[in-house]
């Protein structure tokens, strides 16, 4: 599909960077080949290569059916806090891609490429054992990113990438992320995670839900752990038509 | 086969009748609670149903022409609504299945909404954005269930539209001539107001914070107008994010909207265009049966029927609170 690509994207991809050496001059293309990779909710995800790095360039393109102030209010802040909230997890050892170029004007981040599969893709090739030891990954790296204040807002299968390499999970997708306080804004991350097994990977829910639990229990403790699960419970109510919710003179199964 | 189906959930008492052939609906008769004032009061909607409920089934089966020992089945919305609602509409069914010894299908109103909206818009697997004044949920039918990927935390899209309409005094009624009075309010506002909240949690939306700050703009003094445009604009824009976000994660084609809040123009339009973005087709349920009606229980009633489903009158309880995403879809 041909895209018109941001004016931002499009000098950068004109930019050279000459390496004076000895007795040798090497060029090295800015942008090399942005080619579509895919197209999400609200980016143009690209890849080519940046400065000779194997990257992903995130574009956040325009609206056409938001009125166009709004939309590049919420584009350009988004494309912010995504970058901003990036540096921080990988401070605290959360494996995600590493930004190298944010330009907020033209809502371009451009990040390393991370070579793998979704889980959301795996998850049914995978053996249980694997399954599990990602799960827990998972975990210890969403209660890393909570204690230090950040909630990742997305937390699905689709945005968690094993690599091919280490076989280590990646987060990707800080897309929705966030800058927050409250205990609740950190229990929707495991509530989405929840229910997106819930609703993709129904089958394995038992495995990847424990192994989860597990892995942020070992970063957060036991008691806080708790809490954060009886907040997702109460969350969870919230939603239509929930019989836990019921009234007691309501309707009982029979 | 043909089945006779109730619908009594919230303000419409509807009665369809519907058969396997070529065009499906025999007879579609409905009325709708219109309260003097203020939003719908259970009590006072159940006991209009109460009145009217006999006569709009006789209706319905006197202008279908159909003789009530001619029927295969008896289909009734047992949920989710509103209680007392739904105990007139179970009552008049339970005691036309066992009087005439037809069986009873208890059909689920979402769903019915659903199954009505894919018989209509010949659509096959697609992502549905379920609005309506009570409801707000991205579904997607997956491995036998129709899951639920994204819905309100609070309040539902067409509660905010109404409730904020009612505050400000733009109605009710709040559709007039097809379209929702904040919309047509919005058509004249002119900038965006900066500080109204704009809530997307994962696929998650909520909408109650954006109508206590829309509330307060207004009682502040600002335009109208523009903060009809603002409000509108957040919260249809959020449904399109996660409906757009639920399209790439099921990597499905197609996008149905169901529901009272489908009859939208301007909803229509922005989910065209989203929709051309990822190449997806759009099919929009005619507004006559987007909203609650008769047929559509029917339908689903006859769906469920072929499969066997059939209650006990004995065990037809109305359940308010039975979520789409709990029932076996064993008829597809």
């Amino acid at each position: 599909m041909e895209i018109e690509l941001p004016k931002g994207l499009r000098s950068l991809a004109k930019e050279k960077i000459y390496l004076y050496g000895i007795d040798s001059i090497k060029t090295i293309d800015i942008l090399d080949q942005p080619t579509l990779l895919s197209i999400g909710a609200e980016a143009y995800i690209l890849r080519g290569k940046f400065m000779g790095i194997d990257s992903i360039i995130k574009w956040r393109f325009p609206k056409p059916y938001i009125p166009p102030d709004l939309d590049r209010e919420f584009r350009r802040f988004r494309t912010e806090i995504e970058s901003k909230v990036m540096w921080k997890a990988l401070s605290v050892g959360v494996k995600a891609p590493i930004p190298l170029y944010i330009d907020v004007d033209d809502t371009i981040i451009v990040m390393t490429y991370i070579e793998g599969n979704t889980l959301r893709d795996i998850v049914d090739v995978i053996d249980s054992e694997k399954l599990c030891k990602i799960c827990q990954e998972i975990g210890i790296y969403t209660a890393k990113m909570h204690s230090i204040g950040i909630s990742h807002g997305d937390l699905t299968t689709s945005n968690i990438i094993v690599s091919l390499k280490e076989g280590y999970a990646y987060l990707i997708d800080f897309g929705l992320a966030s800058f927050c306080k409250r205990d609740e804004d950190y229990a929707i991350d495991i509530h989405i995670f929840f229910r997106a097994i819930e609703s993709a990977h129904i089958a394995h829910e038992k495995t990847m839900k424990s192994c989860f639990i597990n892995g942020y229990e070992l970063i957060s403790g036991n008691s806080k752990t708790v809490k954060m699960l009886k907040i997702v419970n109460d969350i969870r109510k919230r939603g239509r038509y929930v019989a836990e919710r019921k009234l007691r003179s309501e309707w009982r199964s029979v | 086969m043909i089945v006779l189906g109730i619908e009594s959930t919230a303000h419409t008492f509807g009665v369809g009748i519907v058969g396997d052939s070529e065009n499906i609906i025999i007879a579609d008769e409905r009325e709708q609670y219109v309260p003097r004032q203020g939003g719908i009061h259970p009590r006072e909607a159940s006991r209009f149903f109460a009145e009217r409920g006999p006569i709009i089934v006789g209706k319905a089966l006197t202008n279908a022409g159909i003789d009530i020992e001619n029927l295969d089945g008896i289909a009734i919305a047992l949920g989710p609504g509103l209680g007392p609602c739904l105990r007139i509409g179970a009552t008049i069914a339970r005691a036309l299945s066992i009087y005439f010894k037809k069986p009873l299908v208890p059909v689920n109103h979402a769903i019915a909404h659903i199954e009505i909206g894919l018989k209509l818009t010949n659509l096959l697997d697609p992502v549905i954005v379920y609005l309506s004044g009570g409801n707000t949920a991205i579904v997607a039918y997956i491995d036998k269930r129709y899951r639920i990927f994204g819905e309100t935390l609070d309040i539902a899209l067409g509660n905010l539209l109404d409730t904020f309409a009612r505050e400000v005094g733009l109605g009710p009624p709040y559709v007039v001539n097809g379209m929702h009075v904040v919309d047509r309010c919005a058509e004249k506002g002119r900038k965006m107001i900066k500080e109204l909240p704009y809530v997307v949690k994962g696929q998650d939306v909520a909408f109650s914070g954006l109508l206590t700050s829309a509330l307060r703009m207004y009682r502040s003094g600002i335009d109208l107008n523009d903060v009809c445009l603002t409000l509108r604009e957040i919260a249809y824009n959020s449904i399109l994010e996660v409906a757009a976000r639920c399209l790439m994660h099921t990597k499905k084609k197609e996008i149905m909207v169901v529901g009272g809040v489908a009859a939208s123009p301007i909803l229509r339009e922005k989910l065209e265009i989203l929709a051309k973005i990822y190449n997806a087709v759009v099919g929009i349920v005619p507004p006559k049966y987007a909203v609650d009606n008769g047929v559509m229980i029917a339908w689903t009633g006859l769906l469920e029927l072929k499969a066997g489903i059939i209650i006990d009158p004995e065990k037809a309880i109305v359940n308010q609170r039975w979520r789409l995403d709990e029932v076996d879809v064993t008829w597809k």
